[in-house]
């Protein structure tokens, strides 16, 4: 739109008017006849050369459907049977026939030069003849263009992983089959190739909305892959500068588009469009940032995480200071990382002891109980925590009528955790958090740190 | 009746019309207050525009005098409708019909010294606004400026305002009209800031006196070489890094600095020194919002434009509306 009010005066008569080269309305209108997939050999171009992160066949043409990750190679069979909860069906049937169609990475202006490399070229020929096919069914009345960074300023693996555990940490849910969520994720990163602040902002939204209206969000797997859908589709309508319609969306994530446009109207209208957060909030959006840094800095590393972790019984972090936009849980209690999980996934089972040992042992007042718990660095080593398993152990024996007894705090604020949700047996209702059976004994000594590893221990727990 | 149906208010005539949205002016069926409607189709293959989500949740949190105010949103099945503070005119509109009636031989076109003086400023305060809540209006020009009968003027249109603040690395150099388009952004920055809404208040500014727009280039090249035939062409000397950007050409004729003095005669000294550092070529060099309402030139400015507020009581209603 030209103007607020810009009734066009008649050409003649008035001064020459500005061409309206990006006005208002007309702007997200602009559409892309240029190929995206056309190779741009302008050599003169190499700016962006060195750090271009092409990676041919997994980030930036993606298989229909994503391969899956090497995290995941572990034996088939013996995943099957530890998962005999099949995979949310309905996504896996439109899978297959539809695929996931890649959308054209947006470079209006940003001809980056591929390497003069002729393998590259090749690959990038045989792209462009599948990427144009696609293009043409899916993204050809799409006029989208593009939310793609032609670069990326992540590794995708690491960021699909980030993703999954985060969002299964934001709900507090398990999938029953995280492979397929995982392998749905890939296939929404991959296809749109968001930036990374992006995918924070995307995050947060999702973690406020959950936070602020929880009522709204049950943890019906179905909703989850919608939720995550939707807070992507709006980080994205907010930050980028050039979006996708929705019909790609709905094209990548295999969720109807006429439900997306009404998740995204109900969405907009709960939190009343504000979508403008302050990024200094250190309890928002910063929060995920420093998460993600620190998840990618641990990922190299790879350093095995010490035997056992400093217990965060820091209760203050998590009490008072909810700001508008800084929910709880906050990324840090909840589950940046796999080494950070196991830590306050231990938090939240200790958490339980403490409202038992209470109990348990009720010499004197709740109170002088609970300083003592709370304060921190209360459980100094490995053998003191043995010696209270032992202890309740014990006692569990004499006094099984007792009832579980959740501390309703703790397990709000610390259990969300991924790790916590996939292999923590005090929320699986089968084991409680003083279960002497090897599987628990194994968890609670010995956090399995590379996923591979997490996958099978659950096999066990069944 | 429904403060928040389409229906609790009456559609009148309307006042402009784009690829998007519609805008009405619609009358409060309770107050009977004027409002301005702005109707955007929803499409169903795009869901909500992303345009209408930038303005509606920039302004949301833009509360100001001299910004437009958001006053609800409906968003019904096919389309949302924005409601707006009402105002009379544009800037363009405002201008083109005017003739100053102290000065007949002024061009049509030309604005007051005192009456440009109180919309530099109040332009300057709204964009200050949006600079200090991480907006970028990134569409600056007299069609998106709103004036009243009052003297007030106002910052609408934010269709393609964005955050910044979040750090991200992309950011659309298919923005600003092409004739309030920053040289930098003219030459494919990405990394474009504040700086570019400053740009184009210093060319309005030049608008209002003459009537004519400053640079009214018809393509992007055509727009850089009109820039640089006034300011002079760049060079690596002259701006270092200039180079490396992505439109920078080694066959621009070299053009020698113009003293901006002798293109606006009719801007006094400490104007033509504020509008000098409003239109430096290399971004950084150009000030920012705060300092430009800071310059000595504001120091007369009407004391209610100071304060964004209407002016009042200079004889029914501010002169030339």
């Amino acid at each position: 739109m030209p103007a607020f009010y810009g009734t066009r005066p008649s050409a003649s008569a008035l001064p020459i008017t500005p061409p309206d080269s990006g006005s208002g309305y007309s702007y997200s209108n602009m559409y892309h006849n240029q190929d995206p997939y056309a190779p741009h050999q302008g050599l003169s171009q190499l700016r962006q050369d060195s750090t271009y992160d092409y990676q041919p066949q997994q980030d930036y043409m993606q298989p229909a459907i994503a391969p899956g990750p090497p995290g995941y190679s572990y034996s088939q069979g013996g995943y099957q049977t530890a998962n005999n909860l099949p995979p949310i069906s309905s996504y896996y049937e439109h899978y297959e026939p539809i695929g996931a169609p890649i959308l054209p990475p947006l470079r209006i202006n940003d001809r980056a030069s591929f390497a003069d490399d002729y393998q590259r070229r090749v690959q990038q020929q045989q792209q462009d003849a599948v990427a144009r096919e696609q293009q043409r069914q899916a993204v050809k009345e799409a006029k989208a263009t593009g939310g793609v960074s032609a670069k990326l300023d992540y590794e995708m693996e690491r960021m699909t992983d980030f993703v999954t555990e985060a969002t299964m940490t934001i709900f507090h849910h398990k999938m029953t089959s995280p492979p397929s969520f995982r392998k749905w994720v890939h296939q929404v990163l991959s296809a749109t190739r968001l930036p990374s602040s992006t995918i924070m902002l995307s995050l947060h939204y999702l973690n406020d909305r959950i936070a602020r209206f929880p009522e709204t969000v049950t943890t019906n797997e179905n909703q989850i892959y919608r939720l995550l859908a939707v807070g992507l589709i709006l980080g994205s309508k907010f930050l980028d500068d050039n979006t996708f319609i929705n019909k790609s969306w709905a094209d990548v994530t295999a969720i109807k588009v006429t439900e997306l446009n009404q998740l995204e109207a109900k969405w907009l209208d709960m939190i009343e469009w504000r979508l403008h957060v302050d990024p200094e909030s250190p309890h928002g959006l910063q929060a995920w940032l420093r998460a993600w840094r620190d998840y990618q800095i641990k990922d190299i590393i790879k350093q095995p995480p010490a035997r056992l972790s400093p217990l965060d019984t820091n209760v203050h972090r998590h009490s008072g200071h909810r700001e508008r936009f800084s929910p709880y849980p906050t990324p840090y209690s909840g589950a940046p990382s796999r080494y950070d999980s196991a830590t306050s996934a231990r938090s939240s089972q200790y958490g339980s002891t403490t409202a038992y040992g209470n109990d348990l042992w009720a010499m004197s007042g709740r109170t002088s109980y609970d300083d003592y718990y709370n304060r921190p660095g209360r459980y100094a080593g490995l053998s003191e925590m043995d010696t209270y398993n032992q202890r309740a152990a014990d006692e569990r024996a004499r006094q099984s009528a007792y009832t579980y007894q959740q501390n309703a705090h703790a397990s709000y604020y610390q259990m969300p955790t991924y790790g916590s949700t996939w292999d923590q047996p005090a929320w699986n209702a089968a084991h409680r958090y003083d279960c002497a059976c090897t599987a628990c004994a194994y968890q609670s000594h010995y956090r399995p740190y590379s996923m591979a590893t997490g996958y099978s221990a659950q096999a066990v727990m069944g | 009746m429904d403060k928040r149906h389409p229906n609790s208010f009456q559609q009148l005539e309307k006042l402009g019309e784009g690829t998007y949205a519609t805008v009405f002016k619609g009358r409060n069926g309770q107050t009977g207050a004027f409002v301005a409607l702005k109707e955007i189709h929803l499409d169903s293959e795009e869901g909500t525009p992303s345009t209408a989500i930038r303005e509606i949740s920039l302004m949301k949190e833009l509360k100001h005098t001299n910004i437009v105010s958001l006053y609800d949103v409906i968003h019904t099945e096919n389309k949302l409708m924005l409601v707006f503070e009402y105002m009379d005119k544009d800037l363009k509109k405002y201008m083109d019909s005017y003739q100053s009636p102290t000065n007949p031989s002024a061009p049509r076109g030309a604005l007051d010294p005192d009456v440009i003086k109180s919309f530099m400023y109040q332009l300057l305060l709204g964009t200050a606004f949006c600079h200090e809540n991480r907006v970028l209006h990134r569409d600056l020009k007299p069609q998106n400026l709103l004036t009243n009968t009052s003297g007030q003027l106002k910052l609408a249109d934010f269709g393609l305002a964005r955050a910044f603040g979040i750090p991200v690395n992309t950011f659309s150099n298919e923005v600003v009209t092409l004739w309030y388009r920053a040289p930098d952004v003219l030459l494919g920055s990405r990394t474009y800031n504040t700086s570019i809404d400053i740009w184009s208040a210093g060319c309005i500014m030049a608008e209002m006196y003459t009537g004519r727009p400053l640079f009214p280039g018809t393509t992007n090249e055509d727009q850089l070489l009109k820039i640089f035939r006034l300011m002079g062409t760049p060079s690596e000397r002259s701006w270092p890094g200039i180079t490396s950007f992505p439109e920078y050409k080694t066959t621009w004729p070299v053009y020698a600095t113009q003293e901006l003095r002798a293109i606006l005669p009719q801007v006094d000294a400490l104007g033509i020194q504020l509008l000098n550092s409003m239109l430096q070529v290399r971004p950084e060099m150009r000030c920012s919002a705060q300092q430009a309402l800071a310059h000595p030139w504001f120091a007369d400015v009407y004391p209610q434009a100071r304060k964004g507020e209407a002016l009042g009581g200079q004889g029914g209603g501010f002169k030339g509306m």
